[in-house]
């Protein structure tokens, strides 16, 4: 389809990749990787997702590879162009309990976090439940973070939610028992070109709604501006002796962007931190979608999709 | 504005002394890690006589990689050499994935002039320093061997025998490519054979193989000896060092 030059209109490409390493502690106790992550993309739409299995769980690294892969068959079977997270989340309950109970899976094999971005030139969002850390980089270099947290490393995974067992209820407890006490912690950083990390804001939230989950939307307009959306697990902040901020940083330090970029810049970044000795004691699971924006305008030309600029 | 460059997405690139060569570019260069191989073949006058066989023998050697598990982690790059040429080498193909090179469009070898030994190494190892350089940089993870393919000595060179060793001393720190494997195989060398075992060790090459007379026998063994030698130094990638497997005779 070609239009008037006087339409001028952007089109976006989306590239994502991902990638997982087992952490030293995992390694030191002979735990398997209990992290994972996927992502696609195509000219329409992007996902990736991470998902961190409970260390004290049962066969966690399943109910993480589960809350990947049935995330991801989710999205695909939905309707693309700026699916909800509602629509996504309902769609993945039931998938997901019919899959654990089609593998067998005890209730402790199945908590995992899930932490994902969903995003089409029109719109998407970011949702969490567990912890985690999101990256979103802008055109301009700057680079914003969020970092989630919940106390004594408790976090609430989807399957409690997903339980027909009153999971939920003895997450409280465990926290307590008061479901308005502010244990589900979150810090925004903002980095610009050339200066310092600063802390933008930090606010803790209840139990209860800490269990909803975080979700952050993203329009039209905050695509536009966006040039990278990264998902990573907890294990990114526990790179020793190099800040989380900093170790988010360098994962996001793309040389080449075709193909498996993201493991390959996982893979160089954990050689250049075990140069100083240091590693991920936990495991890291990171997934990224970059997002390149090309103006395009002529009476010659052949726009190929997307977000329009100009309405 | 176009995007200037070469209709393959293939990039120039230069060496010391006027040699160049060009290789894939890498922005277009998906996986994460890559095995870095070159082929140089002789060209000079004195291989007229089984000029065919060597055609062949490169066609199945390079075609044989194709079978390899680690097949979509070449990048191959093929020379010939004659002093006819500037710099003493012709570049049929420059680094580039097994899925895109076609051996059965290379060139029957054309054969003349002197044999310029050192050029051939310097371009072949060269090449695959500057280029396991740039790949470094850029976050992948690469090896190299190298095949220089003769039947005859060092006659005609452009390139020094210091500048030979200074980069197959380069190729071999583990700084710039993961390990580095040189292989000088003679073929038809009765007459030269302690020269060229002479110059391997001189420059710093891994090894020589004198792989004995030119019959289409002996070449089928080069080509089949170059596709298990590449296959098994790709397979030790990431293992900090180069291929133990590699036979010492063909």
């Amino acid at each position: 389809m070609c239009r008037p030059f006087f339409l001028k209109e952007s089109t976006m490409k989306f590239r994502a990749d991902h990638h997982f390493v087992i952490g030293g502690d995992h390694v030191t106790y002979g735990k398997p990787c209990q992290d994972h992550a996927l992502s696609q993309a195509d000219d329409g739409m992007a996902a990736v997702v991470v998902s961190d299995g409970c260390s004290s769980g049962g066969e966690t690294d399943m109910g993480a590879r589960l809350t990947t892969f049935l995330l991801m068959q989710t999205i695909r079977e939905l309707d693309k162009g700026n699916l909800g997270q509602e629509s996504i989340f309902a769609s993945r309950h039931a998938a997901f309990s019919a899959a654990a109970t089609l593998l067998g899976l005890r209730e402790t094999d199945t908590l995992a976090t899930l932490l994902y971005a969903y995003l089409a030139p029109s719109g998407g969002h970011v949702y969490l439940q567990g912890d985690g850390v999101v990256a979103r980089e802008l055109r301009d270099g700057t680079v914003m973070l969020s970092r989630f947290d919940w106390a004594n490393n408790m976090p609430f995974y989807p399957a409690y939610a997903d339980s027909v067992n009153g999971n939920s209820e003895r997450f409280v407890l465990a926290h307590g028992g008061d479901p308005s006490a502010r244990l589900f912690t979150a810090e925004h950083w903002v980095r610009s070109p050339g200066s310092l990390w600063t802390k933008a804001s930090e606010e803790a939230s209840s139990l209860q709604d800490g269990m909803k989950g975080v979700s952050i939307a993203f329009d039209a307009a905050a695509m536009e501006e966006t040039s990278a959306v990264a998902v990573f697990t907890d294990g990114v902040t526990s790179v020793s002796g190099v800040d989380w901020k900093d170790a988010v940083l360098r994962l996001l330090d793309f040389k080449t962007t075709e193909g498996a970029f993201m493991k390959r810049r996982l893979s160089r970044a954990l050689k250049e931190f075990g140069k100083d000795g240091n590693g991920p004691r936990d495991d890291l699971a990171c997934a990224v979608v970059l997002i390149a924006h090309d103006k395009k305008g002529g009476t010659d030309e052949c726009i190929e999709t997307t977000a329009e600029t100009l309405a | 504005m176009p995007r200037i460059t070469t209709p393959d997405g293939m990039k120039d690139h230069k060496l010391g002394g006027n040699f160049t060569f060009t290789a894939k570019r890498i922005e277009h260069l998906g996986a994460t890690e890559y095995t870095l191989v070159t082929v140089a073949v002789d060209e000079s006058g004195s291989v007229s006589g089984f000029m065919d066989q060597l055609l062949a023998m490169l066609k199945e050697a390079v075609g044989s990689c194709k079978a390899s598990p680690r097949s979509d982690n070449l990048l191959v790059r093929v020379l010939y050499f004659s002093d006819r040429y500037r710099g003493g080498v012709t570049e049929i193909h420059g680094f580039k994935p097994l899925a895109e090179i076609d051996p059965a469009q290379y060139p029957m070898p054309n054969p003349g002039g002197w044999t310029p030994l050192c050029d051939a190494v310097y371009s072949a190892v060269g090449a695959m320093n500057k280029y396991g350089k740039e790949l470094y940089d850029r976050d992948y993870l690469a090896n190299g061997i190298a095949f220089v393919i003769t039947d005859g000595g060092e006659n005609a060179s452009v390139a020094t025998m210091p500048m030979v060793k200074a980069e197959l001393a380069k190729s071999v720190t583990g700084e710039i490519l993961e390990s580095m494997v040189s292989i000088l195989i003679g073929v038809n060398t009765a007459s030269c054979k302690d020269h060229l075992d002479r110059f391997s060790k001189e420059a710093g090459m891994t090894q020589f193989i004198d792989a004995g007379d030119a019959s289409a026998k002996t070449l089928a063994k080069i080509a089949k000896f170059v596709s298990r030698s590449v296959s098994s130094q790709s397979q030790s990638l990431g293992t900090g060092g180069p291929s133990k497997q590699i036979a010492a005779t063909i």
